[in-house]
């Protein structure tokens, strides 16, 4: 028997979907079933579980475009690959949508030829949302150039995992949502405002480290800087990075903290020796904490309902919790 | 078993490696890296997963890929419609069939080499042996009362020497996950270390209830008339029936009655899905979460296994609808938890009887004033009940067991309960040799 409300979602959606309705609500659910995912960049195992949750939740469509051949690499960290994939000459693109698909016959999973870096900007009309995995600095700014520059607002996200230290950006440009409500009030509709990629990336990090210590932003944050920087220089691909590195990551970190002047010491060894020794991989259990949160941060978009990250969200495994760094900050009125 | 049995191949491993391969900052205390802990927790370490469904998915799929060779998972229930949006090992065409053995299935699919064995009951009908077989267990439960009996169980195993120091080897630790919604949390339980479920029981705010009078009168929210069509119409309409709420037929004339009474009282916001939701105390529930919370716990679960890095200290919340929020808290014990704790510590001789033994307590200094007429269990059976009077006449018998034939050659605790007493009294009963010790006994009756 169906709803009122409910009689907007076929029979199926209202006997699958029942749970989440019951948390965001049959509006929320329509505008989800209505949107449009590009996935570009390598697909590791933080975008499969990224993924797997807005499939299961039935977002409209998932495109994925990644033409690298599966490997026993890319098949390590993700649950939804298997082995005998490995030298089958399939795409990780075709792989990864094959099973994608199997979760929700509801959604549109589909696998599309070509790299990312080819595709022109009207290619993106399509979508209301660009998912980016590992992929150089470059091609995220020029992607999320893009994303800014079409007649409709396409939000993007970048995000990745290494060894068991991950991060997520997030750019909406301006999101109206509904937060979701406290007990007993009715919630007031926000608006945010978020900085490009490019904006974010160029902001001086003196104001961040003068911050008073509670919203002093992380070292963390920094540490991706200059892991980013590093590979962009050494022209590697995202990852190829290994413990003999970390002489380079050190001088690269000395280097953009002289010339950012702030302390090299507000960037620890450590953080940048376990990436160095992490290299491309990712701990399974991580890939799945933050592929949760990303998940979840795309859901919001296309629903408008939630507050949604800004604009960082960064994990480590020692710390057991997440941190949002919002940079550049706010400014306070 | 060779690489091509388990298919191990080349750098498959390689991240779970990086962990346990290496010193540095972020390992616990006491770690000597080696190639034989991933051995260990591949071949020899055994985990046991409590739930098959949101989180108990997520869970297999996460301690699979991190490298555990045995999990066993045990789960009561079938798979529903309403699962499929987030327990992501199941289809529509398993609707129906048992959600562990379903799961047990397609994880050892998917991951090579690991060995998932499924059991279709309830938690219940294991006994005790079954649990202690295990070096640690995941719980992914939904309900405060399982939790509640496998806490129980896992504190039973607890033993302590004669001067009260801890047996370490007895603590079997438990890695706790429960979502709802936005909401979740991952906690970390070291039975007799860290808080146990009942020490901070008080962290689990009270079921929702509705006064009957509320209900009767002065209904105000729509669950208020659902609950008076379920709590007392029915009874009072259908009088023959039992209350079937799989019955589309019986949720229907619920859902009406409830309509029509919340149109008498000009409330709005009865629907057939809030009905149904009330009714069956449904638990809104979402993918995200679920996998975030089952992540962390895995990793919990891999922290204690191989001390490769400082474990969670010791609960950890997660809210998701602001942005995203996480906190860590370090709870503490409750030292007289009458789940958990050592227990008063008393000196008794090993053939007095319970009646001599209570006796003793009640004229021990320590207790003065706050024991008249003790009840006691022991590992949640009743020794003997001071009220009310049938269960005082059923285990009247036991006043003249000795003490040993009650707890055993090496004592124990046991649980005091009393009028008198606020909460109950933990004390553990320790045997002395009755002519080396003068303690309280010799001046309590001779029984």
């Amino acid at each position: 028997m169906a709803d009122e409300g409910n009689a907007m979602l076929t029979e199926q959606e209202a006997a699958v979907y029942d749970r989440q309705i019951r948390v965001w609500g049959v509006e929320a659910q329509k505008r989800m079933s209505k949107s449009n995912i590009l996935v570009g960049g390598a697909i590791t195992g933080i975008i499969a579980e990224a993924l797997k949750n807005i499939v299961l939740a039935g977002v409209g469509s998932v495109t994925l475009v990644d033409d690298t051949p599966v490997s026993a690499e890319s098949i390590a960290a993700t649950f939804i690959l298997t082995p005998d994939l490995i030298d089958s000459g399939v795409s990780m693109g075709a792989a990864c949508a094959a099973a994608l698909q199997d979760f929700n016959p509801m959604v549109a999973v589909r696998s599309e030829e070509g790299n990312i870096v080819d595709k022109a900007p009207d290619f993106y009309d399509f979508f209301s949302v660009v998912l980016l995995g590992r992929a150089p600095l470059d091609l995220q700014k020029k992607i999320n150039g893009i994303c800014r520059s079409r007649g409709h607002k396409v939000a993007f996200f970048s995000a990745d995992v290494r060894g068991g230290i991950g991060q997520i950006f997030v750019d909406l440009q301006t999101h109206n949502y509904t937060p979701f409500p406290k007990p007993d009030t009715t919630p007031e509709p926000q608006t945010a405002q978020y900085p490009s990629l490019e904006e974010a990336l160029s902001f001086s990090w003196k104001p961040l480290l003068e911050q008073k210590r509670k919203e002093r932003t992380d070292s963390l944050f920094f540490t991706m800087r200059v892991l980013e920087r590093f590979e962009q220089a050494e022209k590697r691909r995202p990852g190829a990075v290994s413990a003999a590195d970390l002489p380079g990551l050190l001088k690269t970190r000395d280097d953009m903290a002289k010339s950012q002047d702030v302390l090299p010491e507000m960037i620890p060894d450590e953080l940048l020796e376990r990436l160095a020794d992490a290299g491309p991989g990712e701990l399974p259990a991580v890939s799945a904490i933050v592929g949760g949160i990303l998940g979840q941060e795309i859901l919001k978009s296309v629903s408008s309902k939630g507050a949604p990250v800004e604009n960082f969200f960064l994990y480590s495994l020692t710390k057991h919790t997440g941190l949002i760094e919002r940079v550049p900050p706010l400014k306070k009125s | 078993m060779g690489a091509m049995d388990t298919g191990n191949m080349e750098g498959r491993w390689r991240d779970l490696d990086y962990l346990l391969l290496r010193q540095g900052n972020i390992v616990g205390p006491g770690f000597e890296p080696a190639p034989e802990i991933r051995d260990f927790l591949q071949d020899d370490f055994k985990v046991l997963v409590i739930g098959a469904g949101g989180l108990g998915c997520e869970l297999l799929k996460d301690l699979a890929l991190s490298g555990f060779g045995h999990i066993d998972v045990i789960d009561m229930d079938t798979i529903d419609v309403s699962n499929l949006n987030r327990q992501f090992l199941f289809r529509m065409h398993d609707v129906g069939k048992p959600k562990a053995t379903v799961a047990a299935e397609r994880v050892m699919k998917r991951v090579k080499g690991v060995t998932v064995i499924p059991h279709h009951c309830r938690i219940e009908e294991k006994p005790d042996e079954f649990y202690k077989d295990f070096h640690i267990i995941v719980l992914g439960l939904d309900s405060l009362e399982a939790r509640s009996y496998i806490n129980s169980v896992v504190c039973s195993f607890l033993e302590y020497d004669a001067d009260g120091t801890l047996d370490m080897s007895t603590i079997k630790p438990m890695v706790d996950g429960g979502t709802e919604g936005f909401k979740g949390h991952a906690r970390v339980i070291l039975p007799g270390v860290t808080p146990c479920f009942h020490c901070t029981l008080w962290l689990f705010p009270p079921q929702t209830t509705f006064p009957l009078c509320t209900l009767a009168e002065t209904p105000r929210s729509p669950a208020h008339c659902i609950e008076y069509a379920h709590l007392i119409q029915w009874g009072q309409e259908r009088t023959s029936e039992t209350f079937d709420a799989d019955n589309p037929e019986h949720m229907k004339w619920m859902y009406e009655q409830a309509l029509k009474r919340a149109e008498q009282f000009n409330i709005s916001g009865v629907t057939y899905s809030l009905t149904q939701g009330v009714v069956k105390n449904i638990i809104p529930a979402i993918a995200s979460t679920n996998a975030i919370i089952a992540a962390s716990c895995s990793l919990e679960a891999l922290k204690i296994a191989t001390m490769c890095s400082s474990g969670m200290d010791n609960y950890m919340m997660y809210v998701g609808t602001q942005g995203v929020y996480t906190h860590t808290v370090s709870y503490e014990k409750d030292m007289s938890c009458i789940v958990c704790s050592l227990g008063v510590p008393v000196h008794a001789d090993a053939d007095s009887t319970l009646d001599q033994f209570m006796k003793q307590l009640i004229a021990d200094d320590r207790f003065s004033g706050k024991l008249s007429k003790p009840s006691v269990s022991h590992l949640g059976e009743n020794l003997y009940m001071a009220a009310p009077p049938i269960l005082e006449e059923m285990t009247r018998e036991n006043l003249s067991k000795s003490l040993v034939e009650l707890l055993g050659e090496k004592g124990g605790t046991v649980n005091v309960n009393d009028k008198k007493l606020a909460g109950v009294l933990r004390v553990q009963v320790a045997f002395s040799d009755a002519a080396s010790e003068p303690n309280a006994m010799d001046t309590a009756g001779a029984g």
